[in-house]
Parts: structure tokens; sequence; C-alpha cells
């Protein structure tokens, strides 16, 4: 391959400090890009967890390394979409339709939706979530999180091929992308209606919405986007410039729908805990299964010491409160006299956190297991995927790899990187989100920090003060994290090359992180006042149909599409871990579903509300008779 | 010598459009004598005054180029102007360059006669305009652009190309050499071309190493209706209209001038002199070879950029869907002494064979600039 690129004077023989020269700006200027698109998520987070809540930094050490290393893992990701996976896809996007039968198109399709969705199984973070969930509360979703657990996945994956197929139709046959979304969504709406009224689907709403938002990994979106536009580049009709998108749109839909029929099936068979036909396994039902984080050991009276001391002395301990209990009251001359009553001493109600005992490095971490664990995951998401595109473009389409040298090193990136990613996240970002997820509670009510010994809080005021300070941390929190994903990042980067540098790819990060920001606020919104999801969810859906049908195409697609990869690997543990700290401190939540559906409707608002600010401001303009109707598509 | 056919009686004919109304106008012209177009996606160019918080995104754009008889061009040109109502402030632009020589293949639908609608022209076109073309590097596009709608000029377009040369020798380390380069295209009236070229070198600091290119090309007659600002106020005519109006009426930009006050000469420059631009339009992923045999003949670079074609032999793809026919634009700017050398390695290379038929075609180059070395500074 390398032979072949050479130009007539051949190939240039270059000495070690001009390899430097050539290499050194290239490595820092992708470096410094991925420390711009984290530093705020990690500025804030250490912000928040210092000044806000006055708790140290638990495993500093640990999250440091792992900052770098997600830092590094990020760059090489990056670089091998960039190089690698999305060229691969639109070389076979554009391939597809010239070379090969409809059947054929939809076959694929089909494979490369299912296939997609074994490479990226979200249903260790679906099962973090619920991890809560009794078997006797939530029958249904306990089954369908445990006992049903691969059907749920084949029923996602069936759900993502299903999409993939009729968005390559919607291409080939050039379908308005409102013309899916319609009857999508109305029939969505309904069935979560019913659901929401059936007491053992209700349960199972947050949990399908949330397949749907998690479903498109930082694999998947890339390379589906990258094969939706080589294969608008061939057949779209003429005015398809900017078509390619919505395929992520249609993969976040639909496995919603299967994953709530699948629930509505077992619900019909009576198949499920406590019905006839259930054959699974029945689970001891335990007291408390949730870490309702901070309730237990809360050390809330006087230590050994000063208990032994005032024993002794009779010196009373600092920070006491005396009250009185018992005893009869009466009214005296404007005095009042209590007789017989009981005096006790107690500690005042303040934080105490010990912080003797931290570790800058957590003790139980096998950071050999853990790197091993981190490459296998990696491997496994993309390369049975490359070589099954790769023998399509071999075997079905008969074609070779242009560029297969640089094809192939950006494959090789993209191993390393989501590999040094993933170790990245379980150092870092695990363990940040974690111990801030958990603490952020103590806004309004009384927890034991993360790794920490003592108690602490309300510092907020147990009341609407508390909660919201928590509802603030959640917007800033999904701000910064949708900025540092990379399955955003990349699908900035394609709307830019295929808008020609018009639709900045800043511009749509901001206007999807803001999204975020809001879904996830009101995520936590939902989980502080145990609100159901249906009625936050049906709501904005519904405005979206209005919004949708007024927009015009190519802001519709980027919007539906912004909904899908929003959610990815830096977002969900740092949400979930929020999620269930928040859930933990309110009677009544058995889960933290929900949050990731509120955050993936919200880009789609204001996505499409960026278009009509757009739109308006662009009116006088567009008056003109050329106008096509029905452009776009 | 690869089979050819050489004719020097054609035109160039461009015209930019807005997002969407392409594929209607491109068909009225194909309809008035054009036999195929290719349509390149660009962005326009806009200063705007308003709320700061507004996002800004820029207009998108089409540019439509064809080869055109030069007896048909005035048929063409109208067609664009009256049906695609190019006369509209902000509608967009449509103007014809001379072509030098073209070689066609002998099979090229080009060649053959066809009917043609006439279409009454209505507005009068133009002349004495000039055609800026720079190529810079990724994200420079931008501000150079700004710097000449300051300088009054409509928005100029932008589009994408990939630059082939030094990057080609380097083997597996051409990864950390990115050869995305953005295209600058802008046709501003003759009076204000040097001013507006030489605000274009000083922003795009075109003087200093790797920076880019620019250069210059006649064009013959054209409408340019091209917004460079968008303001929000709901005023009954836009300053640019009003601007447009008086460029009418006065015939021409001189009007402009403030006299005395001219853009002061930074430095001395040398331009580049007696320089070709050779144009070849081929098959998409057809071009390696090309470029290729091309540098091996003396050119110093070439830079590619892709397109559709409308109007060329139709292809049926899955279940009878028509699949639209990519191609890929080559442009090389070389030395008026090299350029028939050049073009002939790049026939012998096949550049106009390939299941549809490719076709070459020069234009002539007034003057450029790019670095040139420390020694010519």
């Amino acid at each position: 391959m390398i032979k072949e690129q050479d130009y007539g004077t051949g190939k240039l023989k270059l000495s070690f400090v001009e390899k430097y020269n050539i290499l050194a700006p290239y490595v820092s200027s992708r470096f410094m890009e991925q420390v711009k698109s984290v530093w705020f998520i990690i500025t804030y987070l250490l912000v928040f967890q210092l000044l806000v809540l006055r708790l140290p930094i638990v495993h500093a050490a640990m999250i440091a390394v792992g900052i770098g290393v997600v830092i590094l893992g990020l760059m090489f990701f990056m670089e091998g979409l960039l190089l690698g996976l999305m060229p691969f896809g639109e070389i076979i996007g554009a391939t597809l339709p010239r070379k090969s039968k409809l059947y054929t198109i939809l076959g694929f399709a089909f494979f490369l939706g299912l296939g997609a969705t074994f490479a990226e199984p979200a249903i260790q973070v679906l099962k973090a979530a619920g991890s809560g969930v009794q078997q006797d509360a939530a029958p249904l979703l306990h089954g369908l999180l445990n006992d049903f657990a691969g059907q749920l996945v084949l029923c996602v994956g069936v759900g993502v091929g299903i999409a993939v197929i009729f968005g390559l139709l919607r291409f080939l046959y050039g379908w308005s992308l409102k013309v899916l979304i319609f009857p999508l969504v109305v029939v969505l709406g309904g069935v979560t209606i019913v659901a929401h009224l059936t007491g053992v689907l209700n349960p199972i709403i947050g949990l399908a919405w949330d397949c749907g938002a998690v479903t498109t990994g930082p694999v998947t979106v890339p390379l589906v986007l990258a094969l939706g536009i080589g294969v608008c580049r061939v057949v779209g009709s003429e005015d398809s410039g900017s078509a390619g998108f919505g395929v992520v749109t249609l993969a976040s839909l639909f496995p919603i729908i299967a994953v709530l029929s699948l629930g509505i099936t077992h619900y019909f068979l009576d198949d499920y805990y406590g019905r006839p036909n259930f054959e699974g396994e029945v689970v001891a039902s335990k007291e408390v299964s949730v870490e309702h984080a901070g309730q237990h050991h809360i050390l809330r009276g006087f230590s050994k010491d000063e208990i032994a001391s005032f024993m002794e002395t009779g010196e009373v301990p600092e920070n006491a409160v005396v009250k009185y209990e018992g005893g009869t009251r009466t009214e005296r001359d404007g005095q009042i006299h209590i007789e017989g009553a009981t005096v006790v001493l107690a500690k005042e109600e303040t934080s105490s956190v010990i912080t003797d005992n931290m570790k800058h490095w957590d003790p139980e971490s096998n950071i050999l297991v853990q790197v091993k664990e981190a490459c296998i995951a990696a491997a496994q998401a993309i390369i049975p995927l490359c070589l099954f595109l790769f023998l399509v473009l071999k075997v079905i389409l008969r074609e070779k790899v242009p560029q297969a040298d640089e094809i192939f090193l950006g494959i090789v990136f993209a191993v390393l990187g989501m590999a040094l990613f993933g170790l990245g996240i379980i150092l870092g970002l695990t363990p940040l989100g974690g111990q801030l997820g958990a603490n952020v509670p103590s806004a309004f009510a009384v927890i034991t920090p993360w790794g920490l010994e003592g108690y602490q809080g309300p510092l907020y005021g147990a009341g609407l003060s508390g909660k919201l300070v928590a509802i603030a941390f959640a917007f800033f929190l999904g701000y910064g994290a949708t900025l540092a994903e990379p399955a955003l990042n990349a699908l900035g980067a394609t709307v830019e090359k295929i808008t020609v540098g018009a639709f900045k790819k800043s511009l749509l990060m901001q206007a999807v992180a803001i999204g975020v920001a809001i879904g996830i606020g009101t995520g936590v919104l939902k989980i502080a006042y145990n609100i159901p999801l249906t009625y936050l969810l049906l709501p904005p859906y519904f405005a979206l149909l209005f919004l949708t049908f007024f927009s015009s195409e190519d802001f519709v697609n980027i919007a539906w599409d912004s909904a899908g990869v929003t959610t990815g690997p830096i977002t969900v543990p740092l949400v979930l871990a929020m999620g269930l700290g928040v859930g933990g401190q309110v009677p009544g939540v058995i889960d933290g579903f929900g949050v990731l559906s509120l955050a993936s409707v919200g880009p789609i608002i204001s996505v499409l509300t960026v278009g009509m600010l757009v739109r308006k401001s662009r009116a006088p303009a567009e008056g003109t008779p050329a106008e096509d109707a029905g452009a776009g598509g | 010598m690869a089979e050819n056919v050489q004719v020097t009686d054609h035109s160039l004919v461009t015209a930019i459009l807005r997002k969407g109304t392409a594929s209607k106008t491109v068909n009225a012209a194909l309809s008035a004598g054009v036999r195929t177009a290719t349509i390149t996606t660009a962005r326009g160019t806009v200063l705007r005054s308003g709320f700061f918080l507004r996002p800004t995104i820029s207009p998108e754009q089409e540019i439509a180029q064809m080869l055109v008889p030069n007896d048909i061009v005035d048929n063409v040109l109208a067609a664009f102007v009256e049906e695609g109502c190019l006369y509209i402030s902000g509608a967009g632009a449509v103007y014809s360059a001379p072509v030098g020589r073209s070689y066609l293949n002998p099979n090229d639908p080009i060649l053959e006669a066809k009917e043609a609608r006439e279409v009454k022209a209505e507005h009068e076109l133009h002349r004495n305009l000039v055609a800026v073309t720079c190529i810079l590097q990724q994200g420079m596009a931008e501000d150079v652009a700004r710097s000449a709608v300051e300088l009054g000029a409509p928005g100029p377009t932008i589009f994408f190309g990939q630059g082939k040369g030094l990057r080609q020798k380097l083997g597996l380390l051409r990864i950390a050499v990115s050869p995305e380069k953005e295209l600058l295209e802008c046709v501003v009236g003759r009076f204000d071309s040097d001013k507006i070229f030489e605000e274009m070198v000083e922003r795009g600091k075109l003087g200093t190493p790797g920076m880019g290119f620019i250069y210059t090309k006649p064009v013959d007659r054209g409408l340019i209706n091209i917004a460079g600002t968008e303001d929000s106020s709901r005023q009954a005519a836009s300053m640019e209209q009003m601007i447009k109006a008086i460029d009418d009426l006065k015939q021409g930009t001189e009007w402009r001038s403030h006299g005395s006050v001219e853009v002061p000469r930074a430095k001395k420059r040398t331009y580049l002199k007696d320089l070709e631009n050779i144009i070849c339009v081929i098959e998409r992923d057809k071009g390696e070879p090309i470029v290729k045999a091309a540098m091996a003949a003396g050119a110093p670079g070439a830079t590619i950029s892709y397109a559709r074609e409308i109007g060329g032999a139709k292809r049926t793809g899955v279940s009878g869907r028509e699949v639209s026919s990519e191609k890929e634009i080559i442009q090389l700017i070389v030395a008026r002494d090299k350029a028939e050398t050049i073009i002939d390695a790049m026939l012998e290379a096949g550049a106009l064979g390939g299941e549809e038929p490719g076709y070459i075609y020069t234009l002539e180059v007034d003057k450029a600039l790019t670095y040139l070395g420390p020694e010519s500074e």
C-alpha cells in the first residue's frame, strides 16, 4: 500500500530530528485538545468537593493518575476514530449501495446493529442503576435485570438492528426523519402511559428509556454516523448534502419499544416473580440491599475518650448540648420548673469528619487486573466489529481498503485509546464521581462521607435549599461531563465537516451540554422528590413533536442524533453515582433509572431551539422563490 | 498520447447558490444547454450585528461549476439569473470565466450539441470582475474571509479540499500532517481587487511559510448578489441592498473609494506571474495516479475537492435507486511553460478515461502570492 502512494520522487528519508519536528506539534495539539475537553469537569468536581462540601479528596493520588490516563486514552481514541474507524465506515457506506442488493444491505445493517450492541454491553451500567431493586417490590424490573438479562440484551440488540435497517432504508428512499419520529414517539408515549398505569410494569419504564439512552456507545455512534454519510454520498436525493444522520436517533428509540414489549410479554405470560409461569431464581428478600450511603456506622455520640474523661473529671466535652427528657413541667411566677427530669448531654449535630485514616490510593484496587480488564473490554468493543466490516468489504463487496495502513493504524489507536480510557475511568473518574455522588446528599441530609469516617450534614438545610444545591451540582456535572464525551466530539466534528464548517462543532457541543445539564438537573429533581418518570418524560417529548414539526430537516437530524450520543462512558458513571447517592437519602426511591433518559431529551430541545434562533435571524434572506419544497433529507 | 479532443471555445460558468436551491436552479441551466455540472458543498461568510449571544451559523451554499461552449454562455447565465432569481439581494452569484484549453474525451457528451431552451435576459450582468482565490490551512479561512467582507466584498465562499504534495512522501508519518485545506473564493470588482488581495495576504499571513497560496483569475461577466453582512434590524432595505443599489446606479464600485484613503502597502511583495491553473475533473477515488503523474512531471502539489455530478449518465444501484456519481476535482497551479508537459502526463495517466469521461481545462492566473523561501523576502 505504501508503495502506491509514493509520487515520482519516492519516499523521503527523514532524520530523527525532522521526524520529531513533525510529530511533536501533532502529539501536543491532540493532547491539549483533550485537556481542553476534560478540564472543566475535573476542576468542577474537585472544587465542589473541596470548597462546597468541604471534604478532602480520598484516593487523590490514584485519581490524579487516572485522570492523566483518561486524557491519554481520549487522545488515542479520538485520533483512532478520525483516522481509522470513521473512514472505514464511510468507505463501506459509499460502496454498499453501488455493489450489493437491497437485501444484502438490510442484512448487513441488522447484524451491524446487533453486533454493536453485544460489543458495547450496557447491561452492567443498568445493573448498577438497579442494584437496589427488590424482587418482591418490583418483580418484573428485578426479573429483567437478573433472570432475563440475556433476553434484555438480545431485545435491545434486535431493536438497534431494526433501527439501522430503517436508518439505511431512509437514506436509500429519501424519507424524512420526521416521518419516522412522529409515529415512533406517539407509539412510545402510548406504551409508556399503558405501562405507567399497570402496577407491575410501571417500574420498568425507567429501565426501558435508559436502555435507549445507553445503547449507543462511543464506538457504535461514530461508526454508524460514518456509514450513513458514506451511503448518503452516493444515493441521497439531490439536496441531501447534509444527510447521513438519523440512525443514532432510531437506535435510541427502537430499543425503548423493544424493552417495553419484552416487559409486556412477560406480563401477559405471567412469567415473573410471584407468578405461576416464573421459572427463574427466587432471591431471598433482603432487609436493605441499597447501600444507603452513610446510614451505617454514623458516629453521632461522644467518643470513648470524651466519655471516659467526663466520668473521671466531670468536664463537659466540647460541642455538648444539654437536653431534658421526661419530668413534669410547671409554671411558677413566669418561670418554668422541670421536676424529676433526666439531664442528657448529647453531642451537637455538627459535622465531624475524621480524615486520619484517609488513603491516597485505594488499597483494594489491583492495577494489573484492572489493566487486563480494560484491555479485554476495549478489544471486545472494537476488534470483532472491525473484522465484521473488513469481511463485508472483502467478501461481499470485493473492494480493497484504500489507505489500508492508515486505517489499520487508526484501529490500533482506537483499541489502545479505549483501553487506556477505560482504565483511567476506573482509576480516576469512578472514584472521584463516586465520592462526590455519595457526598452530595450531605447538602440536605446527614451522611458519612465516602471513604472517610465520621459524619457530615445537612450543610445547606434539610429541605428545599439543600436539595437545590444537589440539583445545581447535577446541572454543572452534566454540562462538564458532556463536553468530554468522545462520541459527541465525533458527532460535532462530523457535523462541522458535512456543513463545510457552517455549523461549528463548538456551537453544537455547547447547545448539547446545556441540554444535558438541564436534563440531569431534572433527573436529580425526580429522585430527590421521587416524582414518577412518566410525568417528567412525556411532556418534553410532546413538546418535541411540535418543535420537530416546525424545525428544518437538517436540524431535526442533528438534534435527535445528539440525544443518542450524550450518554457515554464519562457521563454515565458520574450520573449514576450521583443518582444512587441522592436516591439513598430519599425514602421510596428504589433505583437510579430515569436520569439518563432525561439527559437525552434535554439536548434535542436545546439544539432545536438553537436551530429556531438561527432561522429566525436569517428569515429575511430566505424569501426567494427558488426555495425547493421539501429540500434536505 | 491518450486519445483526446482539444477545444478552445469554452467558458467555465460558476454559480454560488444557497443550499436547497441548487438542484432546481442547475436543472434550469441544464435545460438551457448545459450538459453536466459538478456541485460542491460550501459555506458563505457573514458578519453580523445584533445580540452577541445569538448563535452564528454561516449560510450553507453549493457551488455549481460547468464547462459551457461560448455561444450559449449568455443563455446559461440568463437561466441562472432569471430562474434562480439571483437578481434578488443575497440570493447567490453566477459568473463566467474564459477557459484557455479544454481536453475532452471523444465520447464526452459535452461535445454533442444539445437542444437549448432560450432564456430571456432581463437583468444586466456586471463586467470588470476578478476572482480572488486562497488555499489555506484548515481553520484559517474564516478570518481571511471576514477581512474581505470588512472591505466591502461580497461574502466569500469557503469549501474544503485536501492538499497533495509533501505529505505523500512521508510514509505512515503522514498522519501527523493534516491534508485538510480550506479554499476560499470571492468575486470582486476589479477596482477593489488589489486592496482586498493585500488585506487577505496580511490577515492570512500568506507571505510566511506554510500558510497558503493566493491568486486572482479573470472573470468575464457575472452577477454577484451574495450577502456579506447579516443584521437583525427589520428595515425596509438592508445596508447591503442600499450599497448594491448605488453600485448599480454608478455602474461599479469606484464611488465607494474615500479618495485619499488607501490601504498602505506593508512591504514590497514579489508576485508570481506566468502561472496557469489546470483543473481535472474525474471520477472520485480515481485521481491518485493522475496527481502522481502530474507531480512526477513537475507540478509542485495539488488540491483535491469532491463534488457530485448533475446531468451526467444516470447509474442505477440498489433496487433501481439512482446512484449519483461522485467527482474529484484536482486543481494544480503550475508555471505556464510547464503546463503542456504536465497536462500530457495527466492525459497519459488516464485523466479522461474511466467508466465516466473525465476532462481537463485550464484557466488563466493573473497574479499569485505565496512564501517563496528566505531569499525572496
